[in-house]
């Protein structure tokens, strides 16, 4: 089975990982057993996906549950280095502002996303269920 | 014409419509700009669909009027041509196959199996992801102009009292678990929304996203609720984009300024409270506390009560569905038929097979004919015959070329193993093709297929490592597979070049020690221990895997080749790669060669392989030195003498004629008595109790009726150079 996320660098309690370039439902069951397993043995865990070259409902989904298992624990999970793949769906989905990471985009390539709605942070996002 | 042959050509027509459309599908993987590849596709599909139609056969026609559909938008550029589009338009492909197959054998009556009905729904839904939504193009332009009235029975504007504020479109969306799993991304869908307006806001509903470890990734929880400003006020355009999600979500759209209790009675078949649902949709600024405040007026409350009867209909109002492809169609067929040029005629085989016979036949009154003239020393007749005789010669020749075809198309064919092997294994591998454009006889083509397909598959499996070891190697990441073709002194070469790891001289000669084919003492040459690979059950595989390596094949490889008078050949690097060469004759029958008199035998040696013939005196001399070869300005050659291998009278002269042949590197002399010059040969085999007959591979009929056999030069110049070191 090919390794979806490597390790980083580890430090403690906090581990950061490198998603490969597949994050979607085609390696959704496999992305999720080491992204979880990461994230039971860890408090904190950062993911840079610069290399993340497809990335679709599957991914978004089991980032957000940890984004939200995250702020109801008081834990951080942290996306780093957006790829143009991700920074898509999280647009279209108004998630930028829920995820609450920093999303760096070139103001010449603003004009490739939409970048309109769900920019806020949003603390109350998770807490109302 | 009986219906049976029609069937054949209907056969016969779709598979070269199949292979043509598995062709364009793999060049348009490579090349996804590439339009007349999917016009190419379109048409093929679209004839196939019609001759199928002739037929009865409805679900040939079922399936590809759909896919017509599809490749019809793929031309109006409604999809991108990704590769998972191309993977999933060969399984189509494949199931069209299918689909011919099991309806031009099919008894009278016999039912379809549902399978293949439940394939063709499955590979049509996977199918639709790449064109979501797109329907909606088609569908806004047909209908946007005459967007009428009717269209609007229900519209909540007629009803501003209590329709909401807000001025855009809500969609809400609940999605069936599977939908993922189904191949589809509800991404795709919502992105699609912003080709027919902006999307104003969007929230994701995660209230059933269960804790993190009861959570299955495949499983889809989330629903969203869209604010969008759509550029029509058609409802129909709106929801056509969500077409294909039809069965696998449950979709709520509600035109601008909605009737509050249409959002009311909405929100209650929702999962989530109602308390959250006017929380988010206030949240998102969809609904204002005024527009709540009427639900909570008695009035409202009653005119809901009322409105219950007719507003569900105008809910639940199923898209009444159009096809606009179907009024495209007649356009279509015309443009289908004209394409089909009128540059090829379909021959049966037999038909040219019997016109070759007879050109052999011609060509052997021909020689006759001359012969007469010759001896008659009749100068006109001379003329007459020797015009004649060039006549036929071009006759000949130009017969030869309608059997002769490119090999370019059978190595076409591969590329679609080459993918979806080394796809199962795991591989990254291109394959190459180098001279394509070389002809061969159309039998040899139909009978090197497989030995190709085997060597490619071994190559596959064997050669080529994985991309990891690859890496590891130093070497790119992507194997090659190069299939070159070429002509090399008449015979044509086809090479299998991978650049993999080559064989392991050491494990195949412990293998072939270990079953007795070799000896530990004896030496053997690099080829001689790459030749044990053609042994009959010979692997040296560890593992057996499902395309190859149960050692039956290499022999079998062999065996077919040599049935087509040709040789195999391998040469093999370690860790750069393995070639391996097949020479076959160029043709099969009619062939320019060189007659020669052996003792009172006259025999044929074919042309092409004829480098010189020398005189040579004393050849005796130099076998006496010890070995059985002559010196050509200073070269050894081995040699042959004719008359003693064919046990022919020996005319004991003092200067004996050499003629020195070759075949690919390798060289031999012949030591023949007459040289009665070119003539062409037609190759006439002989019968099966002439199989073990050794140095001859055909026989041929003279001018003057008398039978000359031809000699088998490959053979014989192993022998020669045997016998020098034997």
């Amino acid at each position: 089975m090919a390794t979806i996320f490597t390790v980083n660098k580890e430090d403690g309690d906090n581990i950061f990982l490198n998603a490969s370039s597949t994050l979607s439902i085609r390696n959704a069951t496999d992305a999720w057993k080491e992204l979880y397993a990461y994230w039971t043995k860890y408090n904190n865990v950062a993911v840079d996906l610069s290399g993340v070259e497809e990335f679709d409902s599957a991914g978004f989904q089991m980032f957000l549950i940890l984004k939200r298992e995250a702020a109801r624990e008081g834990r951080r999970f942290l996306l780093r280095n957006h790829s143009e793949a991700l920074i898509k769906v999280l647009d279209i989905y108004g998630a930028i502002g829920i995820f609450g990471d920093k999303v760096q985009i070139a103001p010449e390539e603003r004009n490739r996303f939409y970048l309109k709605y769900g920019l806020n942070r949003n603390s109350k996002f998770f807490g109302a269920t | 014409m009986n219906l049976e042959s029609v069937k054949q050509t209907f056969l016969l027509e779709s598979e070269e419509l199949l292979t043509g459309m598995e062709e364009y599908l793999l060049q348009l993987e490579k090349d996804p700009e590439n339009e007349e590849g999917v016009n190419a596709i379109f048409r093929a599909v679209h004839t196939i669909k019609g001759s199928s139609g002739m037929f009865g056969y409805d679900n040939i026609v079922h399936f590809t009027h759909t896919l017509e559909t599809m490749m019809d938008r793929l031309r109006q550029k409604e999809a991108v041509v990704t590769p998972d589009l191309i993977a999933t338009l060969l399984k189509c492909h494949d199931h069209i196959e299918t689909l011919i197959e099991f309806d031009t054998t099919a008894q009278e009556g016999q039912e379809v199996p549902e399978e293949y009905s439940q394939r063709g729904q499955e590979l049509l839904a996977e199918l639709s992801i790449f064109f979501q939504g797109s329907q909606q193009s088609v569908t806004a332009k047909k209908e946007e102009p005459k967007n009428t009235a009717q269209n609007k029975t229900v519209e909540p504007v007629q009803r501003p009292t209590n329709g909401i504020q807000s001025p855009y479109w809500h969609i809400s969306l609940r999605f069936a678990p599977s939908v993922l799993a189904d191949g589809l991304d509800p991404f795709s869908f919502i992105h699609y929304l912003k080709n027919i307006g902006d999307i104003k806001n969007l929230y994701p509903v995660h209230d059933s996203l269960p804790d993190a470890d009861l959570f299955n990734p495949e499983i889809f929880y989330l629903g969203f609720e869209i604010d969008l400003d759509a550029q029509t006020d058609d409802e129909q355009t709106v929801r056509s984009v969500f077409e294909f999600l039809e069965e696998d979500a449950t979709i709520h759209i509600f035109p601008p300024h909605s009737a509050i209790t249409l959002y009311e009675k909405v929100i209650q078949k929702l999962p989530e409270s109602r308390e959250r649902l006017t929380g988010i949709l206030m949240e998102m600024g969809t609904l204002a506390p005024s527009d709540l405040e009427q639900v909570s007026s008695p009035a409202v409350a009653a005119i809901a009560e009322n409105s219950e009867s007719e507003e569900p209909e105008a809910e639940i109002r199923q898209s009444t569905r159009e096809h606009p492809e179907e009024k495209k169609e007649v356009p279509a067929k015309i443009s289908g038929k004209e394409e089909q040029s009128k540059k090829f005629i379909r021959i049966e085989a037999a038909k040219l097979d019997l016109l070759i016979n007879l050109v052999g036949e011609l060509v052997i009154t021909g020689a006759n004919i001359s012969q007469i003239a010759k001896r008659e020393n009749n100068s006109a007749m001379l003329e007459a015959a020797s015009s004649m005789e060039r006549l036929i010669e071009e006759l000949r020749d130009n017969v030869m070329n309608i059997r002769m075809v490119q090999i370019g198309e059978t190595f076409r064919k591969f590329e679609r193993t080459v993918r979806d092997t080394s796809r199962d294994l795991k591989k990254e591998v291109e394959l190459l093709v180098k001279g394509g454009e070389t002809e061969l006889d159309k039998n040899l083509i139909d009978n090197i297929n497989d030995p190709l397909m085997h060597l490619i598959r071994n190559s596959l499996d064997h050669g080529l490592e994985n991309p990891e070891d690859r890496e590891a190697a130093g070497k790119p990441r992507k194997g090659t597979i190069l299939l070159n073709a070429f002509h090399d002194t008449g015979s044509i070469v086809i090479e299998v070049r991978d650049d993999g790891k080559g064989l392991d001289k050491e494990k195949i000669l412990a293998k072939a020690v270990e079953r007795g084919l070799a000896t530990q003492a004896q030496f053997y040459s690099d080829s001689d221990i790459y030749h044990f690979i053609f042994e009959p059950g010979f692997s040296t595989a560890e593992k057996v895997t499902n395309i190859s390596g149960r050692g039956v094949g290499m022999d079998v490889v062999r065996r077919n080749i040599e049935a087509l008078r040709g040789t195999v050949d391998v040469d093999s690097t370690k860790g750069k790669g393995t070639i391996i060469s097949i020479r076959l004759p160029l043709t099969l029958a009619i062939i320019d060669g060189f007659i020669v008199t052996v003792g009172d035998a006259k025999y044929v040696i074919p042309l092409d392989m004829v480098t010189e013939a020398v005189e040579v005196k004393d050849i005796e001399k130099n076998s006496e030195r010890g070995g059985n070869f002559i010196s050509l300005r200073g070269e050894l050659l081995p040699y042959l003498r004719l008359n003693t291998f064919f046990r022919e009278k020996n005319m004991g002269r003092e200067q004996e004629n050499v003629i020195v042949v070759t075949y690919g590197q390798q060289k031999a002399g012949l030591v023949v008595d007459d040289l009665l010059g070119e003539s062409q040969t037609v190759i006439k085999p002989l019968g099966k109790i002439f199989d073990q007959l050794h140095g001859i591979s055909g026989a041929t009929i003279m001018g003057n009726g008398d039978v000359a056999l031809i000699l088998d030069i490959p053979r014989l110049i192993e022998h020669a150079i045997n016998q020098q070191y034997g």
